[in-house]
Formats: structure tokens, C-alpha cells, sequence
């Protein structure tokens, strides 16, 4: 009697790990704790905590429709509403890391129409963070993540 | 004898005529009057400041000031100060309070005119445009004359006055950033990507672009396509540009054409004026009159 239920828990446990393993699957990829240091010769790093955002929100409040889960804008949803997970779900994916350069941001389009003038990785973080930043009254201030460096 | 006197008198004024003329052709036959010499600039490198995406962070400053070694930018952008650009701060933010709009952020510095005042009005040719768009100068060549300043327009060339051994300075787009394959610091600087870096042509091709997606962001004005002539720094806002203190009084007449018929013809009168009063001297000349 014992046994059997042991046998019954361990493969529910097992069961589980299963299930959302395959839905999870690249939670082990997850970020965890990103320094963003581009501008490191004028600026300080940022620290970006990504496990502290996601007990925050839902992945699809930051990324759109790359995730898999439910589409939260209702402008993705439009195409996105059952495109499951993308192949590339980090920012750096879709938001080119060399911002200011025409040319890149040309290059980066040309196959895909709709997504016409993306901003580039900057940008979007701003454009994303400083919404929520501002209304849960966290750091919103350009010197609040940015400390200038002393420079000549 | 009198008629055979005449004869010989408009032979003569014609021939220095045409000799005159002739050596004005071969001076400059490509300057002559009136002749548009039109070329294409859309593959020049150039950079678009979207107004309406600053934010007055300082940011580009910062960059151009550790690019160039210069001391950070002390003051801040204010609606009550006009922080022009200077030997120590070649590129400056300033804030316009606007009636609709709320507080204006732009960018200034050197405007990288395609035909540029400060080059025609350089005595050494040491101010030059390059066939990549910037307009840099050969400090070997300057003189310090500061006629560059005196020329420019938009009032950028600016002279190290506290130096012992003072220069010219000026924003040069970063051209030696440009030559190792990576774009000025400012753009790359730049959190809101309102300054953009690239082909003039595609620069338009996206400031248009933006216009015709969002007319009710943007006037239907890019700034810097036709003034003076167009320049390789473009700009984009929400309100008319005299209300971002820029100037709007420039018209699109490049401003070496407007000396440019003078200078010409200071060689063409130099050839001309004695030759035509040679002749009359031939024609009024008394037959007991000796040369």
C-alpha cells in the first residue's frame, strides 16, 4: 500500500517536472543579472535584475509576442494573437544594438515590412522601462541608473 | 588714311577682346554664369536629429566631450539660457519653451553644408568639404585668420581665444570615427536615437518616412534638406523651426554663389578693362599722336 502510493507521487512529481519543463524550456536560459555597460566610458553600468522583473509582470508586458504567452498589446495580437514562442526572445533580437546607424536599421528592416522605424535597443528600454518606472515611482531620473563618469 | 586707321583700330580691339575672353574661358569655364553644376549627395554620410525624441539628457555632450577631450558640459539646457557651442563644448542641447508643444529639446553644432561659407571664405584652403560629406579643416594649413567664423551661417567655427597657441574649433561629424568604420559618438551616445547616422539619402528617406506616418507629430518641414543650399545634419520637429530658434531667414541659395560672380569676374575685368582701353585709346588716337 505504502509502495503504491509512493509510485503515484513520484510520478506525478515526475509528471509535473515534465509538463513544464517542455513549456518552460528555456527557463534555464534565463538572464538573471544583466550589467548593460555600452556607454561604460561616459556613464557607470546598469544593473538590470531580470529575475526581480519577472516576479513583476508576465514576460509579455516586455516582450511583445516572442514568449509564447498571452499577447497583452492589442496591436501584436493582431498578427501575433497564436504565434507561439519566436525563435529569438531576447531584446538584442529585434532592437539592434548599434542605435544611430541608418544604415543598420535599414538592413535589419528590409525583410520585414510591418515592423517599419524599430527603435533600437536603447530606446526600447527607455520607451519600455520609463512607463512603469514612473507610475510604481521607482528610479526614473536620468541619474537615478546613469552616474556620470569623470571624463577628462 | 583715316579709314585705313579705323580698319586697323577694331581688328585690334577685337582680337585683345577675344584673347581677353578666351583666358577667362580657360579660368573657369565650369563657374561661368548661371551654370548649375549639380551632383549627387545622397551617398554622403550624414546625421538626422529628430526633435521631437530629445530629451535633454546631455548624453550626446557627454560622448563629444570625452571623444574630444574636452571638460564635461557643465551647465544644463534651459528655456532662460542660450548655450551656444564653443572650443570646449562643440556640440550644446538648448530647451525652447513652445506654445503647443511644451519644452523643445535640440542639438547644434557644425551644420556640414554642402557647399559651405566658411571653405569659400578660407584664405588657405585649409577648410575643406570631403567627398564623405564632413567639412573638416588641415590645422597644418590654418592660419587663424578666423574669416571661417565671420562666414559661417549658423555660427560654428569657434577660435580658442584662451590659448596660447589657439585653434580653430568645430564639430567634424567625428570623421576619424567615421574612417574606422564607426559612427559619431554622439549618435552612438544617444538613448532615444534622435540623432540617427547614415546616407543622406536614406536620412530622408526616413525623416519623410516619418512624416507621412505621423503628421499630427511632425511639421512638414526637414530642416537642413534645401537651407543654404542642404546640409549633411538634417533636423525633424513638431513645431515650426523658428520656434526652436533656428534660423529660417537663410533661403536655399548656397552661400558661395553669392561671391561667387564677384571673385569671377575680378579676373575677367583685370584682362578686360585694359584691353578695352587700349582700344579706345587706338580709336581716339590723333594720327600725329605717338604710342
Amino acid at each position: 500500500m505504502d509502495k503504491k502510493w509512493e509510485i503515484l507521487l513520484a510520478g506525478m512529481i515526475l509528471g509535473a517536472v515534465f509538463v513544464f519543463s517542455s513549456q518552460y524550456s528555456w527557463a534555464s536560459d534565463l538572464p538573471g543579472v544583466i550589467e548593460l555597460d555600452t556607454l561604460s566610458n561616459i556613464y557607470t553600468g546598469v544593473i538590470f535584475d531580470h529575475g526581480m522583473h519577472e516576479d513583476m509582470s508576465s514576460c509579455a508586458t516586455c516582450h511583445h509576442h516572442t514568449t509564447g504567452m498571452a499577447v497583452e498589446d492589442a496591436k501584436c495580437a493582431r498578427c501575433h494573437e497564436a504565434s507561439g514562442q519566436a525563435d529569438e526572445v531576447a531584446c538584442s533580437g529585434c532592437h539592434a544594438t548599434s542605435p544611430g546607424n541608418a544604415e543598420k536599421m535599414k538592413a535589419s528592416q528590409a525583410i520585414d515590412l510591418f515592423h517599419t522605424d524599430t527603435t533600437g535597443l536603447k530606446r526600447a528600454y527607455h520607451l519600455l522601462c520609463m512607463g512603469c518606472h514612473e507610475e510604481m515611482e521607482a528610479a526614473s531620473g536620468c541619474e537615478d541608473c546613469h552616474l556620470k563618469k569623470e571624463i577628462n | 588714311m583715316r579709314k585705313n586707321g579705323m580698319k586697323t583700330t577694331r581688328r585690334k580691339f577685337l582680337q585683345l577682346t577675344g584673347v581677353a575672353a578666351g583666358a577667362s574661358m580657360l579660368l573657369g569655364p565650369k563657374n561661368a554664369f548661371g551654370v548649375v553644376v549639380t551632383k549627387d549627395r545622397s551617398q554622403q554620410y550624414a546625421m538626422l536629429h529628430d526633435t521631437t525624441r530629445c530629451i535633454g539628457c546631455q548624453a550626446c555632450e557627454r560622448a563629444c566631450c570625452e571623444k574630444n577631450e574636452l571638460p564635461a558640459p557643465g551647465e544644463k539646457p534651459d528655456i532662460n539660457l542660450e548655450r551656444n557651442t564653443g572650443p570646449v563644448n562643440l556640440t550644446t542641447v538648448n530647451a525652447k519653451a513652445t506654445g503647443g508643444k511644451g519644452i523643445i529639446f535640440s542639438k547644434s553644432q557644425c551644420m556640414h553644408c554642402d557647399q559651405p561659407a566658411c571653405v569659400s571664405a578660407c584664405l588657405v584652403n585649409a577648410m575643406y568639404k570631403t567627398d564623405e560629406g564632413p567639412v573638416i579643416w588641415d590645422e597644418d594649413k590654418c592660419m587663424g585668420c578666423r574669416y571661417c567664423m565671420i562666414a559661417c551661417p549658423f555660427d560654428v567655427p569657434k577660435f580658442e581665444y584662451g590659448s596660447i597657441n589657439p585653434r580653430i574649433r568645430k564639430c567634424i561629424m567625428c570623421y576619424d570615427r567615421i574612417q574606422d568604420g564607426k559612427i559619431p559618438a554622439c549618435a552612438e551616445a544617444c538613448p532615444q536615437e534622435a540623432i540617427l547616422f547614415g546616407r543622406r539619402g536614406d536620412l530622408l528617406d526616413i525623416a519623410r518616412k516619418r512624416i507621412y506616418d505621423q503628421p499630427s507629430v511632425y511639421v512638414r518641414h526637414i530642416y537642413g534638406e534645401n537651407e543654404v543650399g542642404g546640409t549633411n545634419m538634417l533636423y525633424l520637429a513638431s513645431v515650426p523651426f523658428e520656434q526652436l530658434g533656428f534660423r529660417t531667414d537663410l533661403g536655399t541659395t548656397p552661400y558661395p554663389e553669392y561671391t561667387k560672380t564677384f571673385l569671377y569676374s575680378v579676373p575677367l575685368a583685370l584682362l578686360l578693362a585694359p584691353a578695352f582701353m587700349l582700344g579706345l585709346r587706338q580709336a581716339t588716337k590723333g594720327k600725329n599722336d605717338k604710342d
